[in-house]
């Protein structure tokens, strides 16, 4: 979260139109926001807009405080109260890569490697997230041109061999599981939206303000989901339930002639996605930890708040009374309307009250 | 006193020399030559020439080797002896001559100090001390040994000019003048190095070069401490991004014809004296894949090319490490009869696919450097006999598969494509083999990603080395992969400083002094 690192438009888009990924790729069945109903299409689409409408309401805020960022809009209320907003903030976003870290490690030793040590993949996942910081979120967006890219390719490539075997018989009304199946979809896919704190705080480094972008990302991630939701649906159908990782399922069941099969493609869109948007979030929380703490102390941030997330996500790999419970949290939506909506609101609007703001 | 203006220093600090070398020259000779063979230590490589010539005492000095002989008797010693001088001429009136009357050579200059002596007499310069003057005169009559003007030997092209630079640094300086006939090339002349004091020219378009750019290269030259630079290599660390990488952000060129359009695209140039290559920045990584030829042929033919060397260089990065994740972790991605036929070839061979890989990889990297380091012929035949070895008798001996064999030579042959990345393509290709044999396509990916992310961090000169791809600028596309027509090329010539990320969003698409 660097003043000084400048992001393109596009870079911005790409960046986080693939960590908007995480949702869909994720997806295990019943647990998490369900992608493969019809009531799911709909569910989305209204999702993404009410999450339009949060970005733009914390945005609004921050802007008309005359400040850049959330935390700062926090921090205006006075610096006790900042501090306690930017720690829970930081707090939230560490749960969303200890989610991140604990999905990688359980679709490589449940899916791919079922065989391996679930250490080493939290391990390889940690020292992936650290370097990309070291790196720097421009290379990060940089590189997000190029991975965009890749994805649509893998896309095109992937329905191209799904059309064949897709029934759009299986494409009913969205309606036909009733409006409460719907408004829980919503609510699910609604919360799937952690990434907006990370958007608020690095739309200030993006050349020409973002906004422009930040509607794309808004409109490709819907896209691209809506797109897989109608594959899962199309292609797995009610067999999805049945399926671990019902995309990974979809993917395997591409009819594609060299190679026989595309679900290292997955995989390799799996970890990308994983990898992005963990540290993304892995940056927010060095930046809330470099803002809480003195700045001699806060020399080792980085490596000490991914080395905590690998510790919690190796933890949760160890016990299921533990997972369950994180993931009960983490599909409650709690973290998310703490980081993305409740805090920005309050405090913000505490700050305007206040008239504590430089405009 | 003025130095002439091909040493003049004013933007880097004088090497600092041995003691007493910053010594001013005084109107004794015999001091002066005392002095001069504390400094030099009596080297004996140093000509020290005293004679007397109209009632004045004289020193002729100059490095044995370094000077022309035939043009020091021609231009100077005939000359200076057939003078109008008279028999008692004092040194005020010799200086008087020499100032005003004589021109010895083109380069001819006063000199009042010993850093200055040893500066022009190191270089090839003859010098002429008198006795009662406390100062000297040097004449550029340099006739030193060396390599004439070849082929160049790593950047091959079917059509256009077959020079290549050569170790002399004014050969080269006049190699690309030749080329670029405009006062708007300018170069700056400076030395490099505490004691080997090697000289190098700094090389660009004053309407195209970018200040910051052109102080931050002189600033980083200026900070050398090195104490002898005797090739490029030297001083391209200390022209390099901050940040660790496998990708270079300074180019080279053994290309004059290559420097010339590089500059003409608004970079800085570097010749050092005593390497046969020049250097340039800012460098972008899509350079690497540019060819001087693809500005020969038809850009339809041109942009062929370039996706080749794209593809070769994904093939011999990739190749090996992704066979190996393949066949130890990933089978199932094969089509049963290329599974089948890998199995029939690999049951017999006794290693693991990785250490196979590595076998094999290690003899033709042992092969290559042996072929590079022999004389001509006989590398020639050891590349043949390593062909031989690693391909037919080893397959038949089972020591190696068949398949793998294929891997490994495309692999190799791949990497000749972009030539310029051969260290890098080397270890990112052992990387993949270790990652792919250890983690499957789980390690390729992970590294894949950190060495990516480690490129798109890299920043030559503060321009991002992936532009015009991210940051995406649309501006620099028409030479990227696709290489369009010159008459598009012309109409909007490319200026690499138009790339930077502050300038991506509102490209000026015209140069500079271009119309509207």
């Amino acid at each position: 979260m660097d003043k000084g690192i400048r992001i393109g438009q596009v870079e911005f888009f790409a960046l986080f139109t693939l960590a908007r990924l995480f949702g869909s790729l994720t997806y295990v069945g019943e647990g998490s926001m369900p992608i493969d109903t019809s009531t799911a299409l709909l569910g989305q689409l209204c999702a993404a807009l009410l999450a339009w409408g949060a970005f733009g309401l914390v945005t609004g805020l921050v802007r008309l405080a005359g400040t850049q960022t959330p935390v700062q809009l926090c921090f205006l209320t006075g610096k006790p109260s900042g501090r306690a907003a930017t720690a829970l903030l930081g707090g939230c976003s560490f749960l969303v890569m200890v989610q991140v870290i604990n999905s990688f490690e359980r679709y490589f030793t449940s899916t791919v490697y079922p065989e391996a040590s679930g250490f080493i993949f939290i391990l390889w996942c940690i020292a992936v997230l650290i370097f990309f910081n070291v790196m720097g979120l421009d290379a990060l967006s940089r590189m997000s041109n190029l991975l965009l890219l890749g994805l649509v390719l893998v896309l095109i490539v992937v329905t191209a061999g799904l059309w064949s075997v897709a029934e759009p018989v299986e494409l009913i009304s969205p309606f036909y599981e009733g409006p409460m199946a719907l408004l829980s979809s919503i609510y699910r896919s609604f919360v799937d939206w952690g990434d907006l704190i990370v958007m608020a705080m690095m739309l200030p480094m993006v050349g020409g303000g973002g906004r422009r972008a930040a509607r794309g990302v808004f409109g490709a991630a819907i896209v691209v989901a809506e797109l897989i939701s109608v594959l899962v649906i199309t292609v797995l159908g009610g067999a999805s339930r049945m399926q671990l990782y019902p995309v990974h399922a979809l993917f395997s069941a591409a009819d594609i002639w060299v190679p026989t099969r595309v679900d290292f493609l997955f995989m390799m869109l799996f970890m990308t996605v994983c990898l992005l948007k963990g540290a993304l979030h892995l940056a927010f929380v060095d930046h809330a930890l470099k803002t809480l703490l003195p700045v001699g102390r806060a020399q080792h941030s980085l490596g000490a708040a991914a080395l905590t997330a690998g510790v919690a996500a190796f933890a949760l790999s160890r016990s299921h009374w533990l997972a369950s419970n994180f993931i009960a949290l983490m599909n409650s939506g709690a973290p998310m309307l703490l980081m993305t909506l409740i805090i920005p609101l309050l405090w913000g609007t505490a700050a305007l009250l206040s008239g504590r703001h430089p405009s | 006193m003025k130095m002439p203006y091909f040493y003049a220093r004013d933007a880097y600090q004088p090497p600092s020399g041995p003691e007493g070398e910053a010594q001013r020259l005084t109107a004794s000779l015999n001091e002066n030559l005392i002095i001069l063979r504390q400094i030099s230590g009596g080297s004996d490589d140093l000509i020290v020439r005293e004679f007397e010539l109209c009632g004045l005492r004289l020193c002729l000095l100059q490095i044995e080797g370094m000077v022309d002989s035939l043009a020091m008797a021609d231009f100077f010693i005939r000359p200076l002896f057939a003078a109008a001088l008279s028999n008692n001429t004092t040194p005020d009136a010799f200086a008087d001559y020499m100032r005003n009357q004589a021109i010895f050579a083109i380069d001819q200059q006063e000199i009042g100090s010993f850093s200055e002596l040893f500066s022009f007499v190191m270089s090839g310069f003859a010098v002429l001390l008198c006795d009662g003057l406390s100062t000297g005169y040097a004449m550029g009559l340099q006739g030193f040994a060396y390599r004439s003007v070849a082929e160049p030997l790593g950047e091959f092209n079917v059509r256009g000019s077959r020079e290549s630079f050569t170790e002399a640094l004014r050969v080269n300086m006049s190699m690309v003048r030749r080329r670029m006939k405009t006062p708007l090339l300018k170069m700056e002349l400076g030395t490099v190095g505490e004691n080997s004091r090697t000289g190098f020219c700094l090389l660009y378009r004053t309407d195209k070069v970018d200040s910051a750019t052109l102080n931050q290269i002189k600033h980083r030259l200026g900070a050398i401490r090195l104490d002898t630079v005797l090739e490029s290599g030297y001083i391209q660390p200390f022209l390099e991004n901050a940040k660790a990488s496998f990708f270079s952000t300074v180019g080279t060129t053994e290309r004059p014809d290559t420097l010339c359009a590089k500059l003409a695209e608004g970079r800085v140039g570097l010749l050092i004296d005593g390497t046969p290559f020049a250097l340039t920045l800012p460098h972008l990584f899509g350079e690497y894949f540019q060819g001087f030829d693809d500005y020969a042929h038809p850009p339809y033919y041109a942009t062929m090319i370039r996706l080749l060397r794209y593809l070769a260089f994904l093939l011999t990065v990739m190749l090996p490490g992704l066979y190996v994740a393949i066949a130890r972790y990933h089978l199932e991605l094969l089509p049963p009869a290329l599974l089948y036929n890998i199995a029939t070839a690999e049951e017999n061979i006794p290693f693991s696919a990785m250490l196979e890989v590595l076998i094999i990889t290690l003899i033709y990297e042992v092969v290559r450097e042996a072929g590079l380091r022999m004389p001509q012929p006989v590398g020639m035949a050891v590349s043949i006999v390593g062909a031989l070895v690693v391909g037919d008798a080893a397959v038949k001996a089972g020591i190696i598969g068949a398949p793998m064999v294929m891997v490994v030579a495309l692999t190799a042959v791949s990497a000749f494509l972009v030539p310029a990345l051969y260290q890098a393509i080397t270890f990112l290709r052992l990387l993949l083999i270790f990652a792919g044999g250890f983690f499957g396509l789980f390690g390729i990916t992970a590294v894949l990603l950190m060495v990516g992310c480690n490129l798109f961090a890299r920043e030559s000169m503060g321009i991002p080395v992936t532009t015009p791809v991210a940051p995406i600028a649309p501006y620099g596309w028409r030479d990227l992969i696709v290489r369009v027509g010159w008459p598009k090329l012309s109409r909007e010539q490319l200026n690499v400083q138009h790339l930077r990320q502050e300038e991506s969003d509102t490209i000026p698409h015209k140069t500079e002094g271009q119309e509207e």
